[in-house]
């Protein structure tokens, strides 16, 4: 009778540890697949963006090709979940020095649509600021479950492998977006 | 808002003729209370001394704590009495005056409070409430942001052996605000008190309260230590609490040295601070003193801040 009890409790044991795992690493999906849907509502409002500079900034000409050619990059179906990432950070980078560079248009930094779009912008920055934030913690928190006593022996068996984090860079940890440029 | 000394102009130079007026009522009102503290204290030991020689103790009836209760629930209904028009006029004359002064954008209502719906909405207190009062609501607008605070009591009875006893779920300030930010979910933002006494424990407790949305864990771990934080959307708690935002929640909690709750839930900012009434009269303190008015400023001056401290009129998101 003790015997029973035992098997059935160390399988009742296995269970929740397999079940924590994968629901572990489901989270860690499902935010990605958060932070993907942002940056493609970002990637949306490029076409926008480099419309209305235009129109203004004619000097600025190289600035935009570039950000037009690393959203056609960004939105082609074949690339992999690391050059994603890389994308998306000079994305960021890129989007800065356009809003740098617009500081010396100020009839561009006052008229309506563009300071729509900039909300739209600031407003999507946030968001996958905190995103990214969230996908940390959830990687975390699955990093932790994999190298910790005693999930690391079923995560082993079941082949989870650490994941990385996305890098988040210094100044965005004081300031977490682009929107004090045009305060 | 305008500063103290600002106020103090104020103070001096135009309600000042008003201010004598009522501390000459405040004398009277004080005398009276003496006087009824006096009544209260010779009807506990009349009922002592009574209930000795009749010899009550024998019957296991304690006399000292029934002096106690009914000479304190004399004078808590004395006090009620003898204080209530003053404390009517002192609401009229010197609070309305300083509030529409120091913040003319908002209206000051002695009676009106915070609607139990929208306290009960905030999902910061989850007990079923029995008892739900307040007063002293201030509302309007500051810059772009529609605001508004009053004082709340909300209790929770039990009963047991025909005995009913009222419990406070919340007594303070109750302030809501319109948010910056656009979004459909709710968070609320608890002082973790699991967590400082229990650590580890505290927090898988927290992490399994059945109550409560999921908990959020964050990246600040100064704010962390401090709040226990629940909502039902990963980033959309994350979206809200920025690194900026966590920063300035922990220097208000500093600075208000009072225990905070915040609930964030479909653009809308709810704090609750709890601490005593905000603005009623203490018969007690001098009302010619400027340092008894300065106290009221400082009170009134803790709520008004959120909206400067949280930066609530930061419009630069699409939400305007």
């Amino acid at each position: 009778m003790g015997l029973i009890l035992a098997i059935v409790f160390a399988v009742g044991i296995l269970i929740l540890m397999y079940n924590s795992l994968v629901a572990k690493k489901n989270q860690v999906d499902n935010i990605f697949a958060s932070v993907d849907a942002l940056l493609k509502k970002r990637y949306n409002l490029i076409p926008n963006l480099v419309s209305s500079v235009q129109e203004y900034a004619k000097h600025e000409k190289n600035l935009l090709e570039k950000i037009t050619d690393l959203r056609s990059r960004a939105i082609s179906p074949a690339i992999s979940e690391a050059e994603r990432v890389s994308i998306d950070k000079e994305m960021t980078s890129m989007l800065k020095s356009i809003m740098v560079a617009v500081e010396n248009y100020p009839n561009l930094k006052a008229s309506e649509n563009f300071m729509h779009l900039q909300r739209m912008l600031s407003e999507i920055e946030e968001q996958i600021s905190a995103a990214r934030r969230a996908y940390n913690q959830a990687v975390t928190d699955y990093n932790n479950a994999i190298e910790m006593f005693p999930t690391n022996i079923m995560a082993s068996f079941i082949h989870y492998k650490r994941k990385a984090l996305f890098s988040i860079p210094e100044d965005e940890k004081i300031n977490p977006n682009i929107k004090d440029l045009f305060n | 808002m305008k500063k103290l000394s600002e106020l103090m102009n104020f103070y001096y130079d135009k309600i000042y003729p008003q201010i004598e007026t009522l501390e000459d009522d405040r004398k009277k009102v004080l005398f009276k209370i003496k006087l009824s503290i006096f009544i209260c204290i010779f009807i506990a030991i009349a009922i002592i001394t009574t209930s000795y020689y009749i010899g009550l103790l024998k019957k296991g009836i304690d006399p000292i704590y029934w002096a106690v209760a009914i000479s304190l629930a004399l004078y808590g209904i004395l006090y009620k009495l003898i204080i209530s028009d003053y404390r009517n006029d002192f609401k009229d004359e010197v609070i309305q005056k300083i509030v529409s002064f120091l913040e003319p954008t908002l209206k000051y209502n002695k009676n009106g409070y915070i609607y139990k719906e929208e306290f009960i909405w905030s999902n910061l207190f989850q007990k079923k409430i029995d008892r739900y009062s307040g007063n002293d609501l201030v509302e309007g607008k500051i810059e772009e942001t529609n605001i508004k605070f009053s004082d709340i009591k909300a209790e929770y009875k039990t009963t047991s052996k025909n005995k009913t006893t009222w419990h406070t779920i919340f007594r303070g300030q109750f302030f809501m605000a319109d948010l910056n930010k656009e979004f459909n979910d709710r968070m609320v933002v608890l002082p973790d008190s699991a967590e400082k006494l229990l650590g580890g424990i505290g927090r898988f407790l927290q992490s399994h309260n059945p109550d409560r949305d999921k908990l959020i864990k964050l990246d600040n771990p100064e704010f962390e230590k401090e709040f226990v934080v629940y909502a039902n959307d990963e980033i959309t708690s994350r979206y809200i609490l920025t690194h900026s935002m966590m920063q300035r929640i922990l220097n208000f909690k500093k600075k208000s040295k009072k225990e905070i709750y915040l609930s964030f839930r479909n653009s809308k900012i709810f704090v609750a601070v709890s601490s005593k009434d905000m603005l009623e009269p203490n018969p007690f303190k001098p009302l010619n003193d400027f340092n008894t008015i300065k106290e009221y400023y400082e009170s009134f001056k803790i709520v008004v801040d959120i909206v400067n401290e949280l930066k609530l009129n930061r419009r630069i998101w699409s939400k305007k």
